[in-house]
């Protein structure tokens, strides 16, 4: 799964309409976890929603979005969690807690009207981390079973 | 004591349309006055105590922040544009002033930041710029006003349009516009630029030929006629052509066909013409160069577009449209040109005309880095014009200094030029007597020639 947030120093960017950077966090489960940063030139919002679109992303954190930006977004098939503040690793890690939903990530005045959104994204969130634990649990009970055969063969 | 100074401001604050916040120095916002509530859609307690970038939302949070700019420097700003995007993910357009807050011994102890919402003098500026522009011609000059009644009359008919106008005038874009209104807008409008073109390259280009009207002529080829059957023909450049082919024309225009080469019959066209030039038809048809029968069956109705320093209240119009189409080309967030960048703009004479204007704009937008266009993004020739150095005293501040003197000093040389120096026609023309002209041609140390505006014949 392909997660992007947009950064600002080691915070969420206040406005992603504006926002410079992208980080990306490629959860590729054959292979390790990559991270990398994309700068966001275009100011223009379809220009911007486009070059997005292009980074195959699933899940889009950020702060404040324009419905115009967000709609786009949305309509690409992402995954748009907005109104989000903060440190980039706090919101990180909670999100793939399932816990990025508690207040102190929201910025003021987005709780009540991202609320609906929200839990639609938790849900499909969660479901999605469910999927990859599922994933990672297989992988794992696999190479014990394995590992078990290399060890004791019958 | 402090109480009721407190309470006063709070109620004061409270009473104001803009929207003002205050933060700390760790940007952390210690007041919210109600208009500020009502802009963002944030409540007073939510916003307390939270980062200013978490509660303001702006375009320029992340790279250009004013307020810090301004604590930074010691330097206010005033009315800077910007976006907001409100808790219902509305853009809203502001405009921001900042200030720094000190304490009573003088140290900083934080910011001011207050905000304006412009989100209905931006819907009414829309609704003014709809009401200024016909399809893609903007203008609120007269003139042009009637122009653009003209166009909706004549473009229901069929009759053939003559568009004359400086280049850079948007002859091209009138003939459009007839086309478009036109009841021939499902088809097709054709344009040839007739001073592109060889003459024999544009007969064919224009007629069409036939298989074997001359070597390589392999197969027919429809000509630009044809193709722009039951829609319309745009001649451009049409004093360019040459006599050979006006009487062509001409048989095109009064009987409704044409030859191709090499054809043995004649094919009907059924195309609207509409030709446009910049240059005197009429001059060129008494010194011979124009036929005179082709003239007037192409000048059916002549529309003569003003040039752009006879419009000048259109500059700003057209500044916004082509700031708006280069900021988004660029991918810049440009709102505008600086007051002072502005007037240089309004004094410059353009002898190339919208198109000028409209390159100066691409320019300005390509060297801007900030959100206002200021005079240093403008191309040094429109700092050097001859008419603008007296007025730019001040180059380093980029100040400029009008002085009654200076403004008086061009009017009076402006109208001598146009009067041939002339001094008499000149007075009258200006409503005052020739004495005092000449006083103030004396007192104003202006250089006239030593020719005398009678003498010339």
């Amino acid at each position: 799964m392909k997660i992007a947030i947009s950064i600002w120093g080691e915070k969420i960017s206040p406005v992603l309409d504006t926002a410079s950077k992208l980080l990306i966090i490629d959860d590729d489960m054959q292979k390790k976890t990559s991270r990398f940063e994309m700068y966001l030139l275009k100011q223009d919002i379809s220009k911007r929603g486009h070059f997005i679109r292009d980074l195959n992303i699933q899940v889009l954190i950020c702060g404040a979005v324009s419905r115009q930006l967000s709609d786009m977004l949305k309509a690409f098939g992402i995954e748009v969690i907005s109104g989000i503040s903060g440190s980039v690793e706090d919101a990180l890690e909670a999100y793939q807690r399932g816990t990025l939903l508690s207040s102190k990530f929201f910025m003021p005045g987005c709780k009540s009207h991202q609320l609906e959104g929200f839990k639609k994204g938790r849900v499909r969130a969660d479901s999605k981390q469910n999927k990859l634990r599922d994933q990672v649990q297989t992988r794992k009970s696999k190479e014990s079973r394995r590992g078990e055969k290399s060890i004791n063969p019958t | 004591m402090k109480e009721i100074i407190e309470n006063q401001t709070r109620i004061i604050l409270n009473s104001i349309a803009d929207g003002v916040f205050t933060v700390d120095k760790d940007w952390k916002i210690t007041s919210f006055n109600r208009a500020a509530i009502k802009i963002t859609g944030i409540s007073k307690k939510e916003a307390i105590g939270r980062y200013c970038w978490e509660v303001f939302k702006a375009s320029i949070c992340e790279q250009r922040c004013s307020l810090r700019q301004t604590i930074e420097s010691g330097n206010s700003i005033v009315n800077q544009p910007i976006f907001i995007v409100n808790s219902k993910g509305e853009r809203i357009p502001v405009s921001i002033s900042t200030a720094i807050l000190r304490d009573k011994r003088g140290k900083v102890i934080g910011g001011v930041e207050t905000f304006r919402d412009l989100s209905v003098i931006e819907q009414l500026r829309k609704e003014l710029t709809s009401q200024y522009s016909f399809l893609d011609i903007i203008s609120k000059n007269k003139e042009m006003r009637r122009l653009f009644e003209m166009l909706e009359i004549i473009s229901d008919s069929d009759t053939t349009v003559l568009i004359e106008g400086e280049s850079g005038t948007g002859k091209e874009l009138f003939a459009k516009a007839i086309h478009s209104l036109s009841h021939r807008k499902n088809g097709p409008m054709i344009t040839v630029n007739c001073g592109a073109l060889p003459d024999t390259l544009l007969e064919s280009e224009l007629f069409g030929y036939k298989e074997g009207a001359f070597t390589d002529a392999k197969k027919d080829k429809p000509g630009r006629l044809a193709m722009a059957e039951n829609g319309t023909l745009f001649l451009d450049e049409i004093g360019d052509i040459s006599q050979l082919l006006q009487v062509r024309l001409l048989r095109v225009l009064q009987d409704k066909v044409y030859e191709p080469l090499g054809a043995t019959k004649s094919e009907k066209a059924n195309v609207r013409v509409v030709s446009a030039t910049n240059k005197n038809l009429e001059g060129m048809v008494k010194k011979g160069f124009f036929r005179d029968d082709l003239y007037y069956r192409i000048n059916v109705v002549k529309l003569v577009l003003p040039p752009l320093r006879n419009r000048k209240e259109d500059i700003p119009l057209l500044v916004e449209k082509f700031v708006n189409k280069y900021s988004k080309l660029s991918g810049k967030e440009i709102y505008g040109l600086s007051p002072e960048a502005m007037s240089i703009l309004m004094a410059y004479n353009y002898p190339g005309n919208i198109r000028e204007l409209e390159n100066i704009i691409e320019y300005a937008t390509v060297l801007c880095k900030n959100s206002l266009i200021t005079i240093k993004n403008l191309p040094e020739n429109l700092l050097r014009a001859p008419d603008r150095n007296n007025k730019i005293v001040n180059k380093e501040t980029n100040k400029k200094v009008f002085s009654i003197e200076t403004i008086e000093k061009d009017i009076i040389l402006e109208t001598l030029k146009k009067n041939n120096w002339n001094r008499k026609k000149t007075a009258t023309q200006m409503g005052i007597h020739p004495s005092t002209l000449w006083r103030k041609i004396k007192r104003l140390n202006l250089r006239v020639p030593n020719l005398n505006g009678r003498s010339k014949k």
